[in-house]
Order: C-alpha cells, then sequence, then structure tokens
C-alpha cells in the first residue's frame, strides 16, 4: 500500500501525459480525412464483410453465430496489431522531445494504447450491434471490460519491449509486422482449431488465442471461463507487464542518446 | 569547506564518451559482408572528459565554446537527458531545460491545441493549461487565429507561438535551475523580440541559478558572473566574463 502511495503521483503525472499525448495523436491522424473517425466503424466493418464473404463462398460454417465469433478475434487482434506496431518506432517518432526535455518517456508507449483504445471502443460498438442482430445477450459483454484490462496489460508489456528494441535496430519494425501477420494466421480468428489437432498444441502456448477465446466463451456461449483458464490469463498477463515494464525502466536513460 | 551556502549545481569529474560508427564509402556486398562479419566500425569520441565545477544559488554561469566542445551535452547531462559514464552530478531543485525553441509544435494541430499537447509535455497539467491560456494567447499576439492549424502560420508565428508557450511554462514551474541551450532570441519581429528578451530577463534575475549557453558574446557579457570557456571536452578557463571572452577571442 505504502509503495502504491509512493509512486502515485508519478503514474499519474504520466497517465495526464499519456491522455494528452495520445489525444494530440488522434486528432493528427484523422486531419485531412473526409470521413474522419467514421474510419473507425468502416475499416473493421469492411474487413469483417470481406471475410464473412470468404466464409460463405468457400467453406460452410459449422458455428452458430459464426459473424460475433469472427469479430471478436478480429478485433481484438487489430488491437494488439496497432498497438505493438505503433510502439516499434514509438521512441525514434518522439526524438525531438525526448532528447530536449526530461520527460517520462512511458507516457509515449501508454499514448499508443490510448489512442487505440480509443479506436476499439467504436469497434466494441459494432460487436454490440452485432449481438442484437443476432439475439445474443448482451449483459454478457460487461465482462469482456474485465478480459480486456488484461489484455491491455498483456500487450502494453509487449509494447515496452518493443519500443525498447526498436531504438537499436530499425530492421524490428519491418520484422514484427511480418511476424504478427504469421501470428494472424496461426491464431484461430477467421477458423476453428479442432481438439487435439497440432494447431491447437500450438495455440495452447499463444496467449493471445487465451484472450480470445475466454471472450468468444463468455459472449456467444455464456460459459464463464474455468479457473486454469482465468489463471493463465491473469497471471499471463501481469508477468508480461511486469517483465517488459522492468526492461523498459532498465534502459529508458539510455534511450536518449541512441536516437 | 563553505557549508553555509547551498550549492545548487555540483559537477564533479564528469566524463562523457559516444561510441559514434561510420558508413564507410563502400559497395552494398561489402557493407554486407562487413555485417555479417560483425566489423562494424565504431569510434568512441570523448565529448567530456574530467570536467568539475559549481552552481551558486542565484548565479548566471555562461559556457561558450566552438561547435562540438562538448556545451549541449554538458547541458543534457546535468538535465539528466543523458546519464554520465564516470562522475557525479547532484543538482538542488527543480531543473528546467531549454533547447531548441522553435521545435516542438505539431503542424496539423490548431493553435489552441497546441498549446495544450506542448503544455502537457512540459509537464503542465490540463487544469494548470487552461489557467495559463490567455495568457499565453496574449503574450503570443495570436489570438485571431486560435483556431487555425500551425502549418499555415508564417515561421515568424511559429517562432512567437512556441516561445510564448515555453516561457509560460517554465515560468509555471519557477524552477531553481533553468539550463538554457542557445533560446534567447525569440525569432520574432523587433517589438515581440523586446518583449521576449523582457520576459527572459525577469526568468533568469527572478533569483534561479541559470546556465547559459551561447555563441553570442555580448549577451553572455551582459548577464553571467561567471563564463567556462569549454574546448574539446576540458574547461579551458572559467573566471570572470571579460577575462574568459577575451582569452576565447585570442584564440
Amino acid at each position: 500500500m505504502k509503495l502504491v502511495l509512493k509512486y502515485w503521483p508519478r503514474v499519474k503525472d504520466i497517465l495526464g501525459l499519456s491522455f494528452s499525448l495520445a489525444k494530440a495523436n488522434f486528432k493528427v491522424r484523422n486531419e485531412g480525412s473526409y470521413l474522419g473517425i467514421f474510419w473507425y466503424l468502416l475499416e473493421p466493418l469492411a474487413f469483417f464483410a470481406i471475410l464473412l464473404f470468404i466464409r460463405k463462398a468457400i467453406w460452410q460454417s459449422n458455428v452458430s453465430d459464426y459473424p460475433v465469433y469472427l469479430f471478436i478475434g478480429l478485433i481484438m487482434f487489430n488491437f494488439f496489431i496497432a498497438v505493438t506496431n505503433f510502439s516499434t518506432r514509438v521512441i525514434q517518432n518522439n526524438s525531438g522531445f525526448i532528447k530536449s526535455l526530461r520527460i517520462d518517456k512511458e507516457a509515449f508507449v501508454i499514448s499508443g494504447l490510448l489512442q487505440f483504445m480509443f479506436s476499439h471502443f467504436f469497434e466494441f460498438l459494432i460487436l454490440v450491434f452485432v449481438a442484437v442482430f443476432l439475439h445474443i445477450n448482451v449483459l454478457w459483454l460487461i465482462f469482456y471490460f474485465f478480459v480486456f484490462f488484461l489484455f491491455c496489460l498483456f500487450t502494453i508489456g509487449v509494447s515496452f519491449v518493443l519500443s525498447v528494441i526498436g531504438v537499436y535496430a530499425s530492421d524490428l519494425k519491418n520484422v514484427w509486422s511480418v511476424f504478427v501477420r504469421l501470428l494472424w494466421f496461426a491464431t484461430p480468428i477467421f477458423y476453428m482449431v479442432e481438439s487435439d489437432s497440432l494447431l491447437q498444441k500450438i495455440s495452447m502456448w499463444n496467449p493471445l488465442y487465451h484472450f480470445i477465446n475466454i471472450t468468444r466463451d463468455i459472449v456467444i456461449f455464456h460459459k464463464l471461463p474455468s479457473l486454469n483458464t482465468v489463471f493463465f490469463a491473469i497471471s499471463s498477463s501481469i508477468l508480461v507487464f511486469i517483465i517488459g515494464l522492468l526492461i523498459f525502466e532498465k534502459n529508458k536513460n539510455k534511450l536518449a542518446e541512441k536516437i | 569547506m563553505i557549508t553555509g551556502v547551498k550549492k545548487r549545481i555540483i559537477v564533479e569529474n564528469v566524463s562523457k564518451t559516444f561510441k559514434v560508427d561510420f558508413k564507410k564509402n563502400e559497395s552494398t556486398l561489402f557493407q554486407f559482408i562487413d555485417f555479417l562479419f560483425r566489423k562494424i566500425n565504431k569510434r568512441e569520441i570523448e565529448v567530456l572528459k574530467n570536467i568539475s565545477f559549481e552552481v551558486f544559488p542565484g548565479e548566471i554561469l555562461g559556457i561558450i565554446g566552438k561547435n562540438g566542445s562538448g556545451k549541449s551535452t554538458l547541458l543534457r547531462l546535468i538535465a539528466g537527458v543523458y546519464q554520465a559514464d564516470a562522475g557525479e552530478i547532484k543538482t538542488n531543485g527543480k531543473v528546467v531545460y531549454l533547447t531548441g525553441v522553435n521545435q516542438g509544435s505539431s503542424p496539423k494541430l490548431t493553435m489552441r491545441e497546441n498549446i495544450f499537447l506542448m503544455g502537457s509535455v512540459m509537464g503542465l497539467s490540463q487544469k494548470d493549461i487552461k489557467e495559463r491560456f490567455d495568457e499565453i494567447v496574449e503574450f503570443s499576439g495570436l489570438r485571431d487565429f486560435i483556431d487555425m492549424r500551425v502549418y499555415q502560420f508564417s515561421s515568424g508565428m511559429i517562432s512567437r507561438l512556441n516561445f510564448s508557450i515555453v516561457i509560460h511554462c517554465v515560468k509555471h514551474h519557477n524552477p531553481d535551475i533553468l539550463l538554457l541551450d542557445e533560446v534567447f532570441s525569440a525569432g520574432g519581429d523587433k517589438d515581440f523580440n523586446k518583449k521576449a528578451t523582457e520576459k527572459m530577463e525577469e526568468l533568469i534575475n527572478s533569483g534561479t541559478s541559470v546556465i547559459l549557453v551561447s555563441h553570442d558574446l555580448i549577451l553572455i557579457e551582459k548577464y553571467c558572473n561567471r563564463v567556462i570557456y569549454l574546448g574539446k571536452g576540458d574547461i579551458l578557463k572559467i573566471g570572470k566574463p571579460e577575462e574568459v571572452i577575451s582569452f576565447y577571442k585570442e584564440n
């Protein structure tokens, strides 16, 4: 408790700064675009429609509520991609500030998370509509906030590590974007895994699969995840967050002279 | 040892080395081979060698020297942007470091949004910025353009805006130590520069300790109590402004 009280003012400052940065970034991103923030609705919807069409055209679905199944996987993975890709270059992109001010560098990474949280909110709204349309009980979506909180911890932990490595090797941006594409196909987003298949065994080691799966179980099947899964989700997200933060804290003072 | 006066900044035997990698002028194939065999050309440049000095409360210390003599690195070390390789730097009180006032604004945002962005980057909360907002706009003299995007500003207007934001943010922090790296000129027109200089004077004469890095010798002589002449990472001379400046001119 003492520890929390000691660090709280600093955490509050960092969050405040992150929020301002996210707001400014958000405005810059929508600048000069005719549809502006409508793209946050249109983009996922368009991709969603394409995947649904492919699904209809190529193979028959055997899951009821496939659209919801697909959409949950899609938006959660999108969020992860957006935040982590952003973080690979975030320190360089703000070198002006970092080199000329003594500033909490954590804020730049966290601002990415907040910025995409905002667009994720739009995607969540679509999810609500899709669920209502398919007569799924929307109340269960409330549990999503718990899952999403853990998911954010996980994502920000990964982002912290990426932002540090990105300073030393700018190749990381390319490597990472290839890697997430691979991960996109390796994660059951638009398809299902059969139990005891090789893919399922791989997926067991994929934290993203667990976060997505828990959400699907809750929203579609109204099934609370087993204690094992909950334990795995909580421990992996907290562990990744702490490791990421420690790596960042250890390296952050050296970053200014490398950019 | 004089213990009565609390020193604001103590710099003790500070050294700083940068590893600089060079690109040899060779073909892509050779570059690739070099990379595979880890033959990366690194050279070490010692930017600061065993620097020691102190700054007392209310003192204005000038630092002069040629380009690449380590002036900016020294300020960054004191500000905590860089870390020293050896030696120790102690500061007492709140430090504010200013450099390149003409950078920092985002061209795609409006002036109002820029004030909020730069204010929060400089460590002010949203509430603080709201309180200072009118003052900043008034000082810049750009009230009519408050909702215009900055990329449509003239360069003089951008300078005025940046200077107004920065100076008011610094004033808000009420720093004990002020590190200024070539920020004295505001870059506006004659009237604005006069106003800006007055504001700067007000700031540095308000009892804070100031380290002033500048190539403008007239400025240094006018404001500083003491001057350091830095050359190739060494303190070549430290003392009264007139003496150090004439020594600098001779070399």
